[in-house]
């Protein structure tokens, strides 16, 4: 799941989860299924089972996320005391053996210590280790990597996506990371002011994007092989910001900051369609089959704006 | 929460038990960790012991004195120490070292009762309020306003003349529990804010909603989670009213209403010998020693607990 800052990524996450606080957060309407069940007004109970246990979640900030007054060891364990019944003992004998599938050297010792006598990366495996001790069918990981320097980013991905193989397990990424999601991702969702804008394979949404935000953040990606190979070329941002989402404009919310808006942009909000028969390509865009024809042959957006 | 307070006294033989336990690779739980921690602070042992003396002279007075601390000789009033009397004789020629141990018992009775109930009823309140957030809040905060705008004295006045109206005779257990119960209504609600404050922080971590993405329960969120992360601030607030709290009571006592004879307090005794602090400075002074160390033996305990639970450290 891709988009900036503010787009909804997060709140979307929690609300699969369960977890968003309930005021100020609402949900108004909508579906979230899990293996068929309708999880919206399912009973609290039966939901709170199933998180941990048939879904579970990591946090951007891994620090934050650990309770900093209990050892890492003690959290991890928690889950199979409380919810497997292990004596403490054994549920700590299983914690050190999550640490040690999560590659933190030294496990055993290291289970007794806390939070904040761990490195970044070091912690954001703790908290992997933490969401996979029950393993569940489904991860969500919500910015795992963002708060983490690059080459660190690339082992948490690594662990994740082996996780993820070995466990058969749905790992659903929220960044805004395009080179992240390239690498791990069979369909990708970009969002833009809490809706989701286009939605299809990786492969063809990088070969055909259909919406024009989604070509924006692909053009914004310094790139090595850059045109002309110029030094010092300008980056090429998506122009504008993204729009408090408590004024959304009307019509497409993308509007403002599009490069090929017409009138109709500004009057009609386009809903999510399909766009591409057989690669159940969606998006919410009034001109996306004309952008899915231009395909990777296509200008920059930024050309587009000064021609 | 105050458990520590509670026990350190008596350091708690069977954790010491439980730690000795060969098998080191287990993680201890939040208390036995903090409990570990405790164990190495030179502080805690020292404020301990203080407490620990203090204690033994509550319960049994009559181990460090054979004086009546009611017999008054007149002839004697306001002796400076001296062989007969260690540290003199007030104004009505009592033996103000015989005063100062019988007084132990009330006085700590008043001031960790009152800090335990206070620190208790407060904190569950601002725990729960500042967890559930929205109306029971706003409800739970109102009520608790209502208890802290009433002034002290005249709040102490108003309680302890209807329960107890002057002139009657009352035994020391049951006025002990009414000047206790005085402080802890009209004192909770700054615990209750402590708290809540805390909570309210602690609510809106991701580490609460991870254990929450967890499947953690309610009560275990608020419990295990939240609250640990809560004590410090309540435990310091907690140790410093302890001081206050017998401060109170000697207010209450001034004004007739607190304790009274033939129950002796170092609040009472304080009262009772402030109009002739430069005529026998003695029967002030020693009292007054008394509470210093005793509220600088709590002060000690609570920085000592407050500082093994945080495993974060110095």
């Amino acid at each position: 799941m891709l988009g900036e800052s503010g787009s909804g990524k997060s709140v979307t996450a929690q609300t699969v989860m369960g977890i968003l606080d309930a005021p100020p957060g609402r949900i108004t309407a909508g579906s979230v299924r899990f293996r068929g069940e309708e999880l919206l007004g399912a009973d609290p109970e039966r939901r709170r089972l199933l998180r941990g246990e048939s879904m579970a979640m990591i946090f951007q900030d891994a620090l934050s996320a650990l309770n900093p007054v209990y050892s890492v060891g003690f959290q991890i364990a928690e889950q199979f005391r409380f919810r497997r019944g292990m004596s403490r003992k054994d549920a700590t004998a299983r914690a050190a053996e999550m640490l040690d599938l999560v590659r933190i050297p030294n496990a055993k010792q290291r289970v007794k210590e806390y939070p904040h006598q761990f490195s970044g990366g070091m912690r954001q495996r703790v908290m992997i280790a933490m969401a996979l001790a029950l393993d569940p069918d489904l991860l969500i990981a919500d910015e795992p990597t963002t708060a983490l320097d690059v080459t660190v980013q690339a082992q948490i991905m690594d662990l994740l996506d082996e996780q993820r193989r070995e466990r058969g397990m749905g790992l659903i990424l929220i960044t805004h990371d395009l080179g992240v999601v390239a690498e791990v991702a069979d369909r990708i969702a970009v969002m833009y002011a809490g809706r989701i804008v286009e939605h299809t394979n990786a492969a063809t949404l990088y070969a055909r994007p259909a919406h024009p935000y989604t070509r924006g953040l692909m053009d914004s990606v310094p790139r090595v092989d850059d045109a002309g190979g110029v030094r010092g070329a300008p980056l090429r941002p998506v122009p504008g910001l993204p729009p408090s989402l408590t004024a959304i404009p009307r019509g497409c919310p993308f509007h403002p900051r599009c490069a090929y808006a017409q009138d109709v942009c500004v009057d009609e909000y386009p809903p999510l369609r399909e766009v591409e028969e057989g690669h159940a390509h969606e998006a919410a865009c009034h001109f996306a089959e004309r952008f899915v024809a231009e395909g990777p042959d296509r200008p920059a957006t930024q050309e587009v704006v000064s021609g | 929460m105050t458990e520590p307070l509670l026990h350190a006294g008596t350091a708690r033989p069977g954790d010491a038990g439980e730690e000795a336990d060969p098998d080191v690779e287990h993680p201890g739980g939040f208390w036995s960790d903090a409990w570990r921690r405790l164990r190495g602070r030179p502080l805690f042992w020292v404020a301990s012991a203080i407490i620990l003396v203090l204690l033994v002279m509550a319960v049994f007075p009559s181990l460090f004195t054979a004086v009546d601390p009611r017999a008054a000789d007149l002839a004697g009033s306001g002796a400076t120490p001296g062989p007969d009397a260690p540290l003199g004789r007030d104004l009505q020629g009592r033996d103000v070292y015989a005063r100062a141990i019988y007084g132990a018992g009330p006085t700590l009775a008043v001031g960790v009762l009152a800090t335990l109930g206070t620190v208790l009823l407060g904190a569950l309140a601002g725990l729960l309020g500042g967890y559930r957030g929205g109306w029971p809040d706003s409800l739970l905060s109102r009520f608790a306003e209502v208890f802290a705008g009433l002034p002290f004295v005249l709040g102490g006045i108003v309680i302890l003349t209807t329960y107890n109206p002057p002139g009657q005779l009352v035994g020391e257990s049951r006025l002990v529990v009414q000047v206790v119960a005085t402080i802890v209504v009209l004192s909770w609600p700054m615990a209750m804010r402590i708290m809540r404050a805390a909570t309210i922080t602690a609510r809106d971590q991701d580490y609460v909603r991870a254990a929450r993405a967890l499947g953690a329960g309610r009560l275990r969120v608020v419990f295990r989670h939240i609250l640990p992360n809560t004590l410090a601030p309540v435990l310091v607030y907690a140790t410093i009213q302890l001081g206050a709290f017998i401060g109170a009571e000697a207010t209450l006592s001034f004004l007739g209403i607190g304790l009274k004879d033939p129950v002796v307090s170092w609040g009472v005794m304080i009262a009772e010998s402030q109009d002739r602090v430069a005529q026998i400075p003695h029967a002030i002074l020693f009292p007054a020693g008394f509470l210093v160390v005793t509220v600088l033996a709590f002060v000690m305990l609570g920085d000592a607990v407050r500082d093994a639970l945080d495993p974060r450290g110095r």
